[in-house]
């Protein structure tokens, strides 16, 4: 079974597949969308490498998702917030010559040459490059479908390859392991594009025929609330960022259709997931861990378990084998600490034109997660740190490196070092310590400035620190020594 | 509470809130709460809770779209309004 498949064999379905503000779409519906722009796009989509998909949430995202699938293209979800120059350059990097967007997102590409851009909403199609290479079709169960987002320096993104295979088996692990069914209702809020909202909500949905509604407004409790009740959600998947704001909002009335919340993206802090049992009894809490690399679903806490095993973050799910490897390369035994890896059908191909981080990540068919964690007598895992260097904002990964590289451009930095501090709201955010060139000056305000005109906003530290110099480790590489502080 | 001390008070709120560094004075009515100061999803829902709890109010959520609560003017306006009805 291919990814696409998931729409094809319900073109016939006249159940209501999705719900975004006023607008309603059958799946037979969204197969008809979809194949229509397929067919018009088929000659143009030949000669692009893969196809960029540049558009925020909306029910024109996942036509314009299953469009690449059906022109058998790998899709390249792009974050709808971007800044022109991150734009670019992915675009360049992951070898985009067709690009899928909305009228106000197509004013970003004003400055990219060659590359034709399809507007889904006047169903219009830009055609600025007469490139005549025949390119390859993504047809196979194990070929590459989707370039996921996950971090990356701007020279040196990290791009992950996902085939079908990989998402396949994670969505059939993660429609067992949560038991979704034809007759749920799950509501997105989150980013379309991010791996976990991708696999685990969108298409695990579509898989068993259940209904999609994507919040059309910014995320309220009290719109939450409301939605919920309207549209008889019964099911909703979030980080821990904004769980935690429902908190204040726990008087609430029972709302019947919700079943199920689950947590995952970044990390949930014991207390904030007591306060939440003990406020929503009626709602059952399922915690989740994964990775992009992973498709991205490795592990669920259930809810029959969340109360005596609150500190771990579950069992894998089926399918995925999972190992902790000590520092000497020998697998640990129970409560001994070293890197969770992890084996199965839903690790990643590797990372896009990048095979040495690739050769880093896995190891003998073993995905080295880079988070250090134990399991205990009963196979209950738990994390306790992280071996790599990102910064995790909610359920964001963060690369320190991109954003010293920014920085490091502006003609006044000397040096720069980017590390997280941990953050009440959104779990831990960036911060810059900045030594400047000599005989010269810049303000914070103007340095941050020059960041947003370059960063996406999540990336923008939260405060720039000016030292009069960085510690460097023998090899003159940054010294990462900054623990993370309560913020 | 004078329209002035809802102005002061709400962009003490504004700047607590912010994730990234500003301060009071770079605060005018034309500002906007996401461009200008990195507001996202996740600042505004903290924003709204903080604003609620400071004035002691209930906001008609049916108000408060992304327009009104990103600009001051019409943030600071949708919290007048929300007092007057109080």
């Amino acid at each position: 079974m291919l990814i696409k498949d998931i729409l094809l064999r319900q073109k016939s379905n006249d159940n209501l597949a999705v719900t975004f503000g006023k607008e309603k779409l059958t799946y037979r519906q969204l197969f008809e969308f979809v194949q229509k722009n397929a067919d018009k796009l088929k000659i143009y989509a030949s000669n692009s490498h893969n196809i960029g998909l540049l558009l925020p949430n909306s029910s024109n995202y996942i036509i314009g998702l299953f469009t690449i699938l059906f022109l058998d293209k790998a899709a390249v979800p792009l974050e709808a917030s971007i800044k022109k120059s991150e734009l670019k350059n992915i675009i360049n990097y992951c070898d985009i010559n067709l690009i899928i967007t909305d009228t106000k997102h197509k004013k970003l590409l004003t400055d990219v040459e060659n590359i034709n851009i399809f507007d889904i909403e006047t169903n219009t199609l830009e055609i600025n490059s007469q490139s005549c290479i025949k390119c390859d079709l993504q047809t196979h169960f194990d070929d590459v479908t989707m370039l996921m987002h996950t971090s990356g320096s701007s020279d040196k993104p990290k791009r992950v390859m996902l085939t079908n295979r990989n998402i396949i088996s994670n969505i059939e692990a993660n429609i067992e392991a949560l038991n979704i069914k034809e007759n749920d209702k799950t509501l997105i809020s989150l980013p379309m594009y991010f791996s976990y909202c991708n696999t685990a909500q969108l298409l695990s949905h579509m898989y068993v025929g259940a209904q999609i509604v994507i919040l059309d407004t910014i995320f309220l409790p009290h719109i939450f609330f409301s939605i919920v009740e309207k549209e008889k959600i019964t099911n909703f998947m979030t980080v821990p960022t904004i769980i935690k704001t429902l908190l204040n909002y726990s008087n609430q009335k029972t709302i019947q259709s919700l079943k199920w919340i689950s947590i995952g993206g970044a990390p949930i802090d014991n207390e904030t997931f007591k306060k939440l049992i003990e406020s929503f009894k009626d709602i059952e809490f399922i915690k989740t861990y994964g990775l992009t690399e992973a498709s991205p679903r490795v592990s669920t806490l259930l809810s029959k378990d969340c109360r005596t095993k609150t500190a771990s973050i579950g069992k894998p799910m089926k399918g995925i084998e999972v190992k902790i490897i000590l520092e000497n390369g020998n697998e640990a035994k129970e409560y001994e600490k070293g890197e969770l890896s992890l084996k199965g059908d839903n690790v990643m191909k590797g990372y896009y034109k990048n095979t040495q981080e690739t050769a880093k990540t896995i190891k003998d068919g073993w995905l080295h997660t880079g988070d250090i964690g134990y399991y205990d007598e009963e196979g209950f895992i738990y994390l306790s740190g992280r071996k790599k260097n990102i910064i995790i904002s909610n359920g964001i990964n963060i690369y320190p490196e991109e954003i010293e590289d920014v920085l490091m451009s502006h003609h006044a930095v000397e040096q720069a070092y980017v590390y997280g501090i941990l953050n009440e709201t959104y779990g831990e955010i960036p911060e810059a310590k900045i030594v400047i060139k000599k005989e010269t000056a810049i303000s914070d305000m103007e340095l941050l400035q020059y960041c947003r005109e370059k960063l996406s906003d999540y990336k923008i530290p939260a405060k720039i620190i000016f030292v009069d110099k960085l510690q460097y480790t023998n090899n003159m590489k940054i010294k990462r020594t900054e623990s993370l502080n309560v913020k | 509470m004078l329209n002035k001390d809802i102005n002061n008070e709400l962009k003490k709120i504004i700047v607590k809130n912010s994730r990234l560094k500003t301060s009071v004075a770079n605060i005018s009515d034309n500002s906007d709460l996401i461009n200008d100061f990195g507001y996202d999803s996740v600042s505004l829902i903290e924003l709204i809770v903080n604003i609620e709890q400071t004035f002691n109010i209930t906001f008609n959520y049916d108000m408060l779209s992304i327009d009104i609560i990103s600009n001051f003017k019409n943030l600071c306006d949708c919290i007048k309004t929300t007092l007057k009805n109080s």
